[in-house]
């Protein structure tokens, strides 16, 4: 089969992935469209890349979603868990392509070697503060230049804080979940926090925010 | 399909000093941060979003010297590793403030940390002017568009509206006359502002429609935008058409959020008054690009301007 990552590209993602320390697990559920074989092939390619990658597949119907938050309705889904199998609650929903590349890239760097590049001292407190069940779901294309940024915010968020679930969404594979919120224009962030057992979306704003206004809009969503 | 990985960002460990440092990774940021290596500098260039500026979100660029045809990735690409090749340092943050002291400045990052430098180059670029009718806030990201490449996919097969008629405007109705069913122009003038190799390009696409001595006068729609109501200015007909998005291009304003109000000569829009060295009226403080008030705002402008602020600087502040 062709390979996805051209031999250039191979190139760098190999010298990026030296930076890796420990062990991750890339966790696929696979559901029987393109976009689930194409993410498969990109996370061996990974895997080929460093062996410090592991990948496991598996089948919507022999996945035990009981044990993870993770939205059912969309497939391929894929999470990412350290060595010991901890989930930080960073999901991927469909084909991290394009720009969106590097946000895979990112999360594994940051899963091995468990240090967070972006938050200060004083929003990493405030994120910490939050004590209620929350999702934070944007939703990106793979053309879009300045979403990498918040889906890694939002990745980043949910590994400061076990309440916190950070989503990718690739809003082309979804269309039904985009039409849902009426997404136009990306990045769009929708916050929804649980709720007597139901998710209600709580604040959404479109654009990757600088740091403060991001901490500001996810806070809102639980004032 | 295909896979990035240029803006990789291990965030990088920085110093606390520099001789120059640069706000905004545009193509006059990234050319100051050249010639300011190239002239022996320390640089860094600080930026919030992504290295390239507006070149990111602008499909193809058919006139910069070299290029015949790039896409505005590819040339922003070119350009930040040209600029680190030789040495520029790069910081991914927000520029919130700036403090001026004797013989330094402070720049301060919306991550708390603060950087001083000798020489301070302002290259934060321009936002899109909005148009100022009603519905356009309400229905921003919601059918009103201020980037075709961003936003462009949302419209296939629907019909949308470029307000405007200059450069941007004209090259970005081409860029979706692509993607959607019909693309309509509507201009307040009864001619195009934009080059005539635009214009002619428009004019020859059957699926581009032009409405000309014609304004919005309002935005309207419910979850999304529904329609726009148009005026014609020469026979004050008003009249509601459907349309699933609009995209605007009338302009542009200085991205100057982070400067101290009332310290800098500006002209009444805000860009940034300089010399013909790119100095502004604060000492060791040079402005480039879209930020500066000027006639021709390019890519090709920008980087010139960089080079000519960063070569003076060198010259005048740093004795490297
Ligand atoms: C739709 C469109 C199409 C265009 N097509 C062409 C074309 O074909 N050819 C051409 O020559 N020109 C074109 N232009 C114009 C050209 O893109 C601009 O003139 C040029 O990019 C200006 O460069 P700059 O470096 O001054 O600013 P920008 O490109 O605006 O870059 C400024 C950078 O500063 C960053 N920044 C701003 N504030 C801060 C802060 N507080 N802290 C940190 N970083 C900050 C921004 O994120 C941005 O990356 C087009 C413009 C548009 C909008």
């Amino acid at each position: 089969m062709e390979k996805l990552l051209d031999r250039e590209t191979r190139i760098k993602v190999q010298e990026i992935l030296e930076n890796m320390e420990d062990n991750v697990q890339l966790v696929l559920i696979k559901g029987s469209d393109d976009y689930s074989e194409i993410l498969e092939q990109l996370l061996n390619e990974l895997k080929e890349l460093n062996d410090l990658i592991e990948v496991k597949v598996f089948s919507a119907d022999s996945f035990d979603y009981d044990l993870y938050e993770l939205d059912r309705d969309l497939l391929p889904a894929m999470f990412i868990l350290d060595s010991e199998g901890i989930d930080y609650g960073i999901r991927f929903y469909g084909v991290p392509g394009g720009h969106e590349f590097i946000t895979l890239l990112q999360d594994i760097l940051i899963i091995s070697t468990k240090r967070i590049i972006d938050f200060s001292e004083e929003n990493i407190e405030k994120i910490k503060s939050i004590d209620q069940e929350m999702k934070i779901r944007v939703f990106v294309t793979p053309t879009c230049p300045y979403c990498p940024k918040a889906v890694l915010a939002a990745h980043q968020t949910a590994i400061i804080n076990t309440n916190i679930i950070g989503e990718m969404i690739e809003a082309n594979e979804f269309k039904d979940l985009s039409d849902k919120y009426n997404v136009k224009s990306v990045p769009h962030t929708v916050i929804e926090v649980k709720e007597n057992g139901v998710w209600k979306m709580k604040n959404q704003f479109i654009g990757a925010y600088p740091q403060n206004n991001y901490i500001l809009e996810i806070l809102k969503a639980v004032q | 399909m295909f896979f990035k990985i240029d803006g990789f960002t291990k965030k990088p460990e920085i110093k606390e000093k520099y001789d120059l440092v640069i706000i905004g990774g545009g193509p006059a940021g990234l050319t100051a941060a050249l010639y300011g290596v190239h002239g022996g500098a320390s640089v860094l260039v600080l930026e919030k979003a992504l290295e390239g500026g507006q070149m990111n979100t602008t499909d193809i660029i058919e006139n910069y010297p070299g290029f015949k045809s790039i896409s505005g990735e590819e040339l922003s690409r070119l350009m930040k590793e040209h600029a680190a090749k030789f040495g520029s340092e790069f910081y991914s943050s927000e520029v919130i403030g700036l403090e001026f002291r004797e013989d330094l400045i402070l720049t301060k990052l919306d991550d708390a940390n603060t950087i001083k430098s000798k020489v301070l180059i302002i290259a934060s670029g321009s936002k899109p002017k909005k148009l100022n009718v009603k519905g356009e806030n309400e229905f921003t990201s919601k059918g009103v568009s201020y980037c075709a490449t961003c936003d462009g996919h949302f419209f296939k097969d629907k019909k949308v509206a470029v307000v405007g008629g200059g450069n941007s405007a004209v090259e970005e109705a081409i860029y979706l006359s692509n993607i959607a069913k019909e693309v309509h122009i509507i201009h307040r003038r009864d001619k195009l502002r934009a080059d005539k190799l635009y214009q002619d390009r428009a004019f020859s696409r059957d699926n581009i429609k032009f409405k000309w001595n014609s304004v919005v006068e309002e935005i309207k729609g419910d979850l999304k935008v529904k329609s726009l109501v148009i005026k014609n200015t020469k026979t004050n007909e008003v009249y509601e058409e459907e349309f699933d998005g609009v995209f605007i291009f009338i302009g542009i304003l200085p991205e100057i959020s982070f400067l101290p109000k009332d310290l800098f000569e500006t002209d009444e829009y805000g860009f940034l008054i300089t010399d013909e060295n790119m100095l502004t009226n604060i000492y060791r403080v040079y402005a480039a690009g879209d930020v500066r008030h000027k006639e021709i705002r390019q890519i090709v402008t920008a980087a010139s301007d960089g080079a000519i602020a960063a070569s003076n600087a060198i010259r005048q502040y740093l004795n490297l």
